[in-house]
């Protein structure tokens, strides 16, 4: 019998779990992953933070994935405009959709479309050097309204506070952070709308901001209150931490909701209104919004496809999230392969349309010279230009040792 | 004498060390790889040797994956006299209790009886370090320590 041939779109974090728990659970298919960009590993390389590198360790795990003889990569290759899904159900016995939900929720109010308004995913990916930021960076100014109150809003904090040393470690491009950051943030206003209580933010979070050394930290509306939670806590020793003036104020505003995006043609200020009803207008010249992202509209799915990653859940839940996620799908498969549902016998891989594609050799490329062109105290200066990403990936005269360990 | 390599993952990267670990000393020693999730620590045998490799999260907590295995070592301790393992623990530094996952495992299994051998493992996930590299690293230097215990052919 030929083996399954199984084609996953998004090579996320989503899509990669779901690859290893096939390429577990059905040892013989020949699966292939394919991404619209010429790198793998979606947000784990776009928006998970440049100084959290040790999240970005699970990329290990992919690496060996991709590194098995039947499991391949097709970078550049975008579902919609290149291929569509009948096209794949053509090519794949299996099919799964993990491209995931990169846009950003909208405010909902009037000004939101008014220049300095700009989105946390937006912003992520910029300062993560994604090759589509680049047409139309966005700059953020020194007084800044972030609106939201979790894990996103919390790295948007710690991103605009850190001086380079702070950056040691991380593969933070410190000339892209200069455009992105022309003059150093100097007052933050953060907009929650839950209380500090039922605030999203993990307190591991909020304890990592005690340790910046510019910001000082303090309630300016609504109160952290008595009740316990490990995140309350974190946040009273947070503003309890520095009393003295600093050269950034990070003011917290709980409970509250925006009411307008003030100015005539950019931000000039935010207007908020507390639960009791008092209107307050902040002097901001940007806000960003990190409210989630919006969903993507769920459609029913013919058999032999199904989603997976954030695509399938909504905008929300962690990487390891996806892992759990990618093992109920196996289970499904599995399931509608012994009912007869799904027969194998489609060509695979081969059968994709041709076009200018990377491949997991071309990543491994990518990736070496990333790490070769990082300066001191950064482990990798990422390659924000498209062009360069193709001409990299492709470029076979340049050597790259051996995938660690690995055999292919 | 087996070898088994047992461990607690919440996003996997103790398991892809699992299956690295297994495959470098496969050709040596007969190895079955368990994952806490699933294993009752009742069934672990004084006549097998133990690698354990466990990562941290949250507060220095449990990975999900070791936390049944935890909760039932700490309720209905078995008497675990006589069992040896050695210890792998993930975690990463920038976090205030490093690889304390890893440690609770190991506080409980000697509770129970155990004996702890050989190198205590860490690996550092804000290093720069080849995880793969390190668990191989620490096996070998465990098993060639441990060897005795374990008789290479048995
Ligand atoms: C700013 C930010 C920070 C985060 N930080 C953390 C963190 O620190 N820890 C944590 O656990 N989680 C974090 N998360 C959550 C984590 O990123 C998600 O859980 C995870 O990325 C979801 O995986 P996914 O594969 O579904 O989506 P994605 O990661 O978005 O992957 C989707 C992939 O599909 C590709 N794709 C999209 N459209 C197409 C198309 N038409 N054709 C082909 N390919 C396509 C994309 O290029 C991408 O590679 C963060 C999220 C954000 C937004
Ligand atoms: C939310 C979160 C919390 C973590 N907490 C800790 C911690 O308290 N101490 C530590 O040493 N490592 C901590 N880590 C690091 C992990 O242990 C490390 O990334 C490890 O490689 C994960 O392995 P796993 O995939 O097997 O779970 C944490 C990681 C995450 C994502």
């Amino acid at each position: 019998m030929s083996p399954l041939s199984i084609g996953i779109v998004g090579a996320g974090p989503a899509g990669c779990f779901a690859a290893q728990a096939l390429s577990k659970d059905f040892m013989d298919a020949e699966i292939t992953i394919l991404d619209r960009l010429p790198v793998p590993f979606g947000l784990l390389r776009y928006g998970v933070a440049a100084d959290h590198q040790g999240t970005k360790a699970v990329q290990h795990q992919f690496e060996r994935l991709f590194s098995r003889p039947n499991v391949e990569f097709v970078g550049g290759l975008d579902y919609g405009r290149d291929v569509d899904l009948d096209r794949l159900r053509s090519i794949f016995d299996v099919v799964v959709l993990a491209t995931g939900a990169p846009d950003d929720r909208r405010l909902g109010v009037e000004g939101e479309t008014l220049e300095g308004v700009i989105g946390a995913g937006r912003l992520t990916r910029a300062l993560n050097s994604h090759p589509e930021a680049g047409a139309e960076l966005p700059v953020v100014l020194p007084r800044v309204g972030i609106v939201g109150s979790g894990n996103v809003a919390a790295d948007l904090l710690r991103l605009l506070s850190k001086t380079s040393v702070e950056w040691d470690g991380s593969d933070m491009d410190d000339a892209l952070l200069h455009q992105i950051l022309p003059r150093p943030v100097t007052e933050v206003h953060l907009i929650s709308r839950s209380d500090a209580v039922e605030a999203r933010w993990d307190a591991a979070m909020l304890r990592e901001l005690a340790s910046l050394k510019r910001p000082r930290f303090q309630v300016l509306t609504g109160s952290i209150g008595s009740r316990g939670s490990p995140e309350a806590d974190a946040l009273r020793e947070l503003v309890a931490a520095r009393s003295e003036p600093t050269d950034l104020s990070i003011n917290l505003h709980f409970a509250c909701v925006v009411e307008q995006v003030l100015g005539r043609d950019r931000v000039e200020g935010i207007r908020i209104r507390s639960h009791t009803g008092l209107r307050k207008d902040l002097p901001v010249d940007t806000v960003l919004t990190a409210i989630g992202f919006e969903p993507r509209p769920v459609e029913t799915v013919p058999p032999r496809v199904y989603r997976t990653g954030w695509l399938r859940t909504g905008p929300q839940g962690t990487i390891p999230a996806q892992r759990t996620l990618s093992k109920q799908l196996a289970l499904e498969i599995a399931r509608d392969l012994r009912s007869g549902l799904i027969q194998p016998g489609r060509p695979g891989c081969a059968a994709l349309p041709a076009g200018r594609t990377t491949n997991f050799a071309g990543w491994r490329r990518i990736d070496a010279y990333e790490r070769a062109q990082a300066v001191e105290q950064r482990v990798r200066l990422k390659i924000s230009d498209i062009e360069t990403l193709y001409a990299v990936g492709q470029d076979a005269n340049l050597a790259v040792a051996p995938a660690r360990g690995t055999s292919k | 004498m087996k070898i088994i390599i047992l461990f607690g993952t919440e996003s996997g990267n103790a398991e892809l060390l699992a299956d690295e670990v297994a495959e470098a000393i496969g050709n040596r020693f007969p190895v079955v790889k368990h994952d806490m999730s699933e294993t009752d620590p009742m069934e672990l045998s004084p006549g097998d040797f133990h690698l354990v490799i466990c990562s941290t999260h949250g507060e220095g907590v449990l990975p999900s994956g070791a936390v049944p295995f935890a909760a039932a070592l700490d309720r209905d301790p078995p008497d675990l006299r006589g069992l040896r393992y050695a210890m792998f623990g993930l975690g990463d530094h920038s976090y205030d209790h490093y690889a304390r996952g890893s440690e609770i495992i190991d506080e409980h299994l000697r509770a129970a009886g155990a004996e702890r051998v050989g190198l205590y493992g860490r690996y550092d996930a804000s290093s720069q370090d080849d995880p793969v590299q390190l668990a191989c690293e620490w096996a070998f230097a465990v098993l060639n320590e441990a060897g005795h215990l374990i008789g290479e052919n048995a």
